[in-house]
């Protein structure tokens, strides 16, 4: 069977972020951890 | 208003990668001076959060006591209490225990690049003289108590190599990008077009390029302990929350608050925009945030109405594309008014981490 918990772990954390009200935009700093635009 | 500025401290570079975004490398880093202005103006204009992202160039070439001043002026300003984060992109050549100590005594997060496998990274990633980087570069991150992330820039020679390349990275790196591949250097000359070829040798075609993060996509979902790779983590989180998060992929987060300041003190809407002086707001001397969200917002709505209008009328995956980074259709075309060049490899793997989605009943 095809492995989708990696995929299911990040939707699961989505919806959590979500449900707790966390912005859809993250800032730079969260979305980029440090990289290049 | 929360501002990301991204700061360029020097144009100059110790490596010539053969894909780099730079036009330059003959400035000079930013003085003491203009830091300061820079950084008590936009902590001046901000309400909550400032993300200093220090960049170059390559920003070590600024030296140790340039960024010991950092952490020094961001305290005799931030009289409101605001949260700051400091961020730094460094190809890690230079990066020497000296800097290491400071910057993890002081919480700066690290991004480095590794363009994959050694053999890959060493082919594109090289010095002034032409000499490879890739073990220097592993051996000084690897003395971080902290992995750093990676920006793995998704040009030809990666191709077919996805699964190497993901190994290859995985013990040094806590994440990685795949960034979009483009020609900044193109200046708005279409004629590649016409010739039915792409820009640049380096460049894979928009199905090349969709095929590949597809590749990605698989080594990542087989991975039981994956590292966070963007923008896959970013496009599964955007069909949950309906909305796309990340720059290149949200005009939304270049209207709001991302701005490039040059080691002059000349602000730019975002550092891909310069030195095009219609993306100029102004000089850090004459206070330019003032007018930033008047402008962002103008060529913002400008653009948007055009590809909702246009190329991308009825796209299913808009709320997760938004058409692409406006400046790339600038760089690349000449104009605000086109769809990222990569759409239809954009398509394909949002076609089919959907499909997932649907599988798993999570759409």
């Amino acid at each position: 069977m095809e492995n989708k918990a990696n995929v299911m772990k990040v939707a699961l954390l989505a919806q959590e972020e979500q449900k707790a009200g966390k912005p859809i935009l993250m800032s730079y700093s969260e979305s980029y951890g440090g990289e290049s635009a | 208003m929360n501002i990301t500025a991204v700061i360029e401290t020097t144009e100059n570079c110790n490596l010539r990668c053969k894909f780099c975004l730079r036009p330059s490398f003959a400035g000079s880093v930013m003085s003491l001076e203009i830091l300061e202005k820079t950084i008590s103006h936009i902590i001046e204009v901000s309400d909550s959060k400032v993300d200093f992202i220090w960049h170059g160039g390559e920003p070590l070439l600024a030296g140790l006591n340039f960024f010991k001043a950092i952490p020094k002026i961001q305290k005799k300003y931030n009289t409101n209490g605001l949260k700051i984060v400091n961020s730094i992109q460094t190809n890690g050549t230079l990066l020497a225990d000296k800097f290491t100590k400071f910057f993890e005594k002081e919480g700066f997060i690290i991004g480095t690049s590794i363009q994959g496998t050694p053999k890959i990274h060493d082919s594109v990633r090289i010095d002034k003289n032409g000499n490879p980087t890739y073990d220097k570069v592993i051996s000084r991150i690897s003395k971080l108590k902290n992995k750093p992330s990676t920006i793995i820039v998704l040009t030809k020679d990666i191709l077919g190599k996805e699964e190497e390349i993901y190994n290859s990275i995985k013990p040094y790196v806590r994440g990685a990008r795949l960034s979009e591949y483009f020609p900044s250097q193109n200046n708005g000359e279409t004629n590649w077009k016409d010739k039915g070829t792409m820009p640049d040798s380096l460049m894979p075609t928009p199905k090349e390029f969709g095929e590949s993060i597809v590749r990605f996509y698989e080594v990542w979902k087989k991975d039981s302990n994956p590292i966070e790779l963007k923008p896959i983590t970013e496009f599964i989180r955007s069909f949950i929350i309906g909305k796309s998060s990340g720059c290149l992929y949200s005009q939304e987060a270049c209207r709001h608050s991302v701005i490039g300041v040059k080691a002059s003190g000349d602000f730019y809407t975002c550092m891909r925009g310069a030195p095009n002086k219609q993306f100029l707001l102004g000089n850090v001397c004459n206070k330019p945030l003032k007018n930033y969200k008047i402008l962002s917002s103008k060529i913002m709505d400008k653009r948007i109405t055009a590809l909702t209008k246009g190329p991308c009328k009825d796209c299913e995956f808009w709320n997760q594309c938004n058409g692409g980074c406006p400046l790339e259709s600038f760089k690349v075309y000449g104009d605000m008014e086109h769809k990222a060049l990569y759409c239809e490899g954009r398509k394909m793997i949002l076609n089919y981490i959907l499909k997932d989605l649907k599988d798993m009943k999570l759409k």
